[in-house]
């Protein structure tokens, strides 16, 4: 579910679909694909519930990865990133999202690619009852 | 029918409470609940104790507690808001503890919320907890 927001807030953000013009992907990319871009997936979900209910506020955690050829590039991406995301309250395609924060962050460097990766991780307070 | 054979799941052990002792509302998105019942002594230890403490029966007394998460607007549930009320009108309370599923046991009684707290940080759940003082007697019941 949380695949929707993340899809809908880089296609219809402009600075993101900018730079990415929806090439965000679930769980896989296509190595040779066209660069920058981004796969997404869900690391874990903690149900956060009560007597009444087995989740009120679902906790998403997110791995973001982006893969581009330049490292200012994806530093851009990244600040864009937390400025479109984090403390976002906002329902999108019946998805509640109470609201989003940022957790981490990770470089890589491919060098027999000669591309950059950057990993963001992003935990989703997701409203369930 | 009797009660269940099975373990109790404490998902179902749920608290009520009202100010009438007709009307019960459950507090709503509890995450835990206790219940906890003691029995003072009185010392009777003598010279012929040999060593030993000796104890008679003493004065019997029951608390009962709580948390959840915060929730201010929940239709046909009593609300920390709510708890928050009547425990700064000191207002008699008429609480049930235990399964609202037919034939299991219940403890019922009268009593006042003697402490309420919520806490809230960042980017995570606001919570209550509360304390209860039974006074008199604690009934054990059976749900019909």
């Amino acid at each position: 579910m949380i695949g929707k927001v993340i899809k809908y807030k880089f296609d219809n953000t402009s600075s993101l679909n900018d730079v990415f013009a929806g090439r965000v992907y679930p769980l896989v990319g296509a190595q040779s694909g066209e660069r920058p871009f981004c796969v997404y997936d869900t690391t874990s979900i903690r149900p956060e519930g009560s007597k009444d209910a087995d989740s009120h506020i679902d906790i998403v955690n997110v791995e973001l990865n982006l893969v581009g050829d330049t490292y200012s590039q994806l530093q851009t991406a990244v600040e864009d990133i937390r400025t479109t995301f984090v403390r976002m309250k906002e329902t999108i395609e019946s998805v509640n999202v109470q609201s989003c924060g940022f957790d981490n962050l990770t470089e890589v460097f491919n060098v027999d690619e000669e591309t950059y990766a950057v990993s963001v991780d992003l935990v989703f307070r997701i409203v369930k009852s | 029918m009797a009660a269940s054979t099975s373990v109790m799941n404490s998902t179902d052990v749920v608290v009520r409470i009202g100010t009438d002792g007709a009307t019960y509302e459950t507090v709503g998105k509890m995450t835990n609940a206790s219940l906890s019942v003691t029995m003072a002594t009185r010392d009777a230890s003598t010279k012929d104790s040999a060593g030993w403490m000796e104890v008679l029966e003493g004065q019997k007394s029951w608390t009962l507690s709580g948390e959840g998460l915060v929730v201010y607007n929940n239709s046909g549930k009593a609300t920390p808001d709510d708890i928050y009320g009547h425990l700064s009108s000191r207002t008699v309370i008429y609480i049930e503890f235990g399964s609202e599923a037919t034939d299991e046991k219940y403890y019922s009684g009268t009593g006042y919320f003697t402490e309420f707290s919520t806490d809230a940080g960042v980017e995570d759940n606001s919570t209550f907890s509360f304390s209860f003082q039974g006074t008199s007697t604690l009934t054990q019941g059976t749900q019909s």
